[in-house]
């Protein structure tokens, strides 16, 4: 992996390729439609299970997780994530509709490395995710 | 005339009858005490007897001699009723002294008179009084007949059954008794010891009846009782009426078990009808069941445990147990003293507390079980809010997210129409969402579920933040935002800045939502030991009856007006719970037409007052 590919919206970068994660297909149609207006390639699952198996074809430079899946939730996800040797360094956000005080504090105590709560401002995600990803990157 | 002759023998009996006179005396003036009257008797009856002995003896008239010796038996027959008396009064018997037996008492004495006066005609108590001059003294002796041998064994009779009741009862009695019971014997025993050998005829002096010289041994013994062991001071009676009318059982036994004595109290406790029962039984014949206990403490002298008996009326009764060693003058163990308190009501009453003690430990369990489910209640509860704030904002995610999309151009070009409905959409999606958090934000207050996040911040920052936000709208109405800020306040002070700023945005949204022409003000001062925030705005105000219940949920001045404002009503009671949450105080003051103030007073708890490092640590941590 190299290092420019955690630069999402690195202009020189040709592509970036998005892994969205949700098990509600308007939230993927909404995220996957702004993401794609701004260039991104965009993956979506409806399942952590479909997502995992999603990862063996496609190397993401960002992966947007919703939390509250059935089956296997987006924390259990990010655990499996993390297992593979090639996704070590592949920002992940939660995307999710937790913003019940102290839901920030743990998204970030479980490991991910941003947090964006829904609903959300679909003309500033982008915006967001840059600024969250830089932060990521500067703090590694 | 009286013609008197001098004998050496006088004097004894003289100081006889003197030393019993003092007796009688004494116990005349101590007439109520027990024992005392028959000793007044007793020593009266010797007195006469002596006196009149020594004047026989001292007449050289033979018809004066006579008599004298007739008038001896006065004395003579009173004195084993009086000993029967005394013996009775002192071992506690006094009930056997009855009009009866004082009547049955007299009819020997009264029998012996009328056998000696009439003695003469029948020679029936004593043969015919035979004069003889002994030593140059004229000694006036005769033999006695059966009239005088059934007076003697009748007196014997009763001197030995007082006497052995006398001894039986101070047997047990512990050192001053025996010596009381020394010195009583003693004084009983002189002159009939002294009489017997009169009546065996082995006097060294035959024709003189040594007894009522022995009656000196016998003043002298009570006297010297008197005067050295307090005889008639303390009596075995005061013991015995402890011993028979305290409640607790008490049972004597001698050094081999067996039941010597035993109180009113104990018969009860046994359930017999008489101590005769059981005296002189093994103890452990009478308490069956109790074998145990009694093998236990055989050899035991000393000892208290608590023991159960079956009661009559079925149930058992707990008694404690005490075990006493009786001991010699020379500590010689004899028996052991048991006594048993009941502690059935004690024992009881220590029950009842424990039943309530359980009852208590009981509730506790439940109240625990209670509180654990209250708890559970409440994690539900706050699993529920979290559930439902999820569950409203996915969908709502999605509402807004299609809205934005579309407003963005991403589906193509919108018509004014449909760009001005996608706002409409928007806002009100907006309006939902706030409504949402509200409401959210109201439950956890109210189920005490609101943790405020108290770390350092940056008030003037916090302030500028909540302004900048608000100005979006003010602009939109053309209105001014002032603001003036108190150089005193410290920069960094200690508080949940979200909720602080969630509170001024929602005083500033208030201010600017309800005023048309004009701006909003906001003044930040430091006053003693807080910081106070007023927002004031030239808007309509509210009347000075509403000025409280504004506070109160889902309440604005009228209906009319919140659908002219919007608004849910719920914001100034969320901002008023939070504020006492944090310690502070709102208040709001208006004039109907001119504007509104509202003051808010927030404790001012700078970074210096808490715990430095970690709260400094934090802050660094948080701004990197």
């Amino acid at each position: 992996m190299s290092p420019q590919s955690h630069n999402v919206m690195d202009p020189d970068a040709k592509k970036w390729v998005v892994l969205i994660i949700d098990d509600r297909l308007d939230n993927l149609e909404v995220t996957g439609a702004i993401l794609r207006y701004h260039g991104a390639e965009v993956h979506t699952a409806v399942s952590a299970h479909d997502g995992l198996s999603l990862l063996k074809k496609v190397t993401p430079t960002l992966i947007l997780l919703d939390l509250s899946m059935p089956r296997m939730s987006g924390w259990e996800m990010l655990v499996e994530i993390r297992k593979l040797p090639e996704m070590a360094l592949i920002p992940v956000i939660a995307l999710t509709a937790h913003a019940m005080d102290g839901d920030r504090e743990r998204v970030a105590e479980a490991g991910f490395d941003g947090y964006i709560s829904k609903p959300f401002d679909v003309l500033k995600i982008v915006e967001t995710i840059q600024k969250q990803v830089c932060q990521v990157t500067a703090n590694a | 005339m009286i013609a008197l002759q001098y004998t050496p023998y006088t004097i004894p009996l003289l100081l006889a009858a003197a030393m019993c006179a003092g007796v009688a005396y004494v116990m005349w003036r101590r007439r109520t005490g027990p024992g005392a009257l028959p000793t007044v008797a007793l020593m009266l009856g010797v007195i006469i007897w002596v006196l009149s002995y020594a004047g026989s003896l001292s007449s050289s008239n033979p018809s004066v001699k006579s008599i004298l010796y007739n008038i001896e038996y006065i004395g003579i027959t009173i004195l084993p009723a009086a000993w029967f008396a005394f013996v009775a009064q002192y071992i506690g018997r006094e009930k056997w002294i009855t009009r009866r037996t004082l009547a049955l008492l007299t009819i020997e004495p009264l029998l012996v008179a009328l056998a000696i006066w009439t003695n003469d005609s029948n020679y029936f108590f004593h043969g015919p009084n035979v004069y003889v001059v002994t030593n140059g003294f004229l000694i006036m002796t005769n033999l006695g007949k059966t009239g005088f041998w059934l007076h003697a064994v009748y007196s014997y009779v009763i001197l030995l059954v007082s006497s052995v009741l006398l001894i039986r009862s101070l047997r047990r009695s512990p050192g001053l008794y025996r010596s009381q019971l020394a010195m009583l014997l003693l004084a009983t025993f002189a002159p009939w010891v002294a009489n017997g050998i009169y009546l065996g005829g082995l006097s060294p002096f035959p024709y003189l009846d040594l007894t009522p010289f022995a009656f000196t041994i016998t003043g002298l013994a009570l006297t010297w009782s008197m005067v050295r062991f307090r005889l008639f001071d303390i009596t075995p009676i005061a013991r015995d009426r402890v011993f028979e009318s305290i409640r607790d059982a008490v049972v004597v036994l001698d050094g081999r078990g067996n039941i010597v004595d035993i109180n009113p109290a104990g018969v009860t406790l046994l359930q017999i009808s008489s101590p005769s029962q059981v005296i002189g039984k093994l103890v452990s014949q009478v308490l069956p069941g109790q074998s145990e206990l009694i093998q236990k403490f055989r050899t035991v002298n000393e000892a208290r445990t608590e023991i159960s008996v079956p009661s009559q009326g079925g149930g058992l009764r707990t008694f404690e147990l005490k075990i006493s060693p009786l001991n010699s003058s020379r500590g010689l163990l004899t028996g052991r003293l048991l006594v048993l308190h009941e502690i059935t009501d004690l024992k009881r009453a220590a029950e009842q507390i424990n039943a309530q003690n359980e009852t208590l430990r009981k509730t506790n369990v439940e109240l625990a079980k209670a509180q654990e489910a209250a708890t559970e209640g409440s994690r539900l509860k706050s699993q529920f809010l979290a559930t439902m704030s999820h569950e409203l904002r996915t969908p709502l995610n999605a509402i807004m997210g299609y809205a934005q999309l579309q407003l963005a151009g991403i589906a193509g070009t919108l018509t004014d129409q449909q760009r001005q409905y996608q706002e409409r959409t928007l806002v009100n999606a907006g309006d939902l969402l706030r409504l949402i958090n509200e409401v959210l934000d109201l439950s956890k207050i109210e189920a005490g579920r609101m943790e405020l996040i108290n770390k350092p911040y940056n008030l003037r920052e916090c302030l500028d933040e909540a302004i900048s936000q608000s100005r979006v709208l003010a602009t939109t109405k053309n209105l001014t935002i002032g603001v003036e800020i108190d150089k005193d306040l410290p920069v960094l002070m200690v508080g949940d800045v979200a909720r602080i700023k969630q509170i001024v945005i929602n005083l500033l949204s208030n201010a600017i939502k309800f005023t048309e022409v004009g701006g909003v003000r906001v003044v930040l001062n430091r006053v003693p030991g807080n910081w106070q925030l007023a927002v004031s705005d030239t808007g309509i105000g509210i009347p000075p009856h509403m000025q409280e219940i504004i506070f109160d949920e889902f309440r604005q001045v009228d209906n009319s007006s919140q659908r002219q404002f919007g608004g849910t009503g719920l914001g100034l009671s969320i901002v008023r719970k939070l504020v006492l949450l944090m310690g502070g105080s709102i208040r709001v003051s208006s004039t109907p037409g001119v504007g509104s103030t509202f003051t808010l007073t927030l404790p001012l708890i700078s970074v210096e007052h808490t715990e430095e490092s970690s709260l400094r640590s934090e802050y660094v941590t948080a701004k990197p």
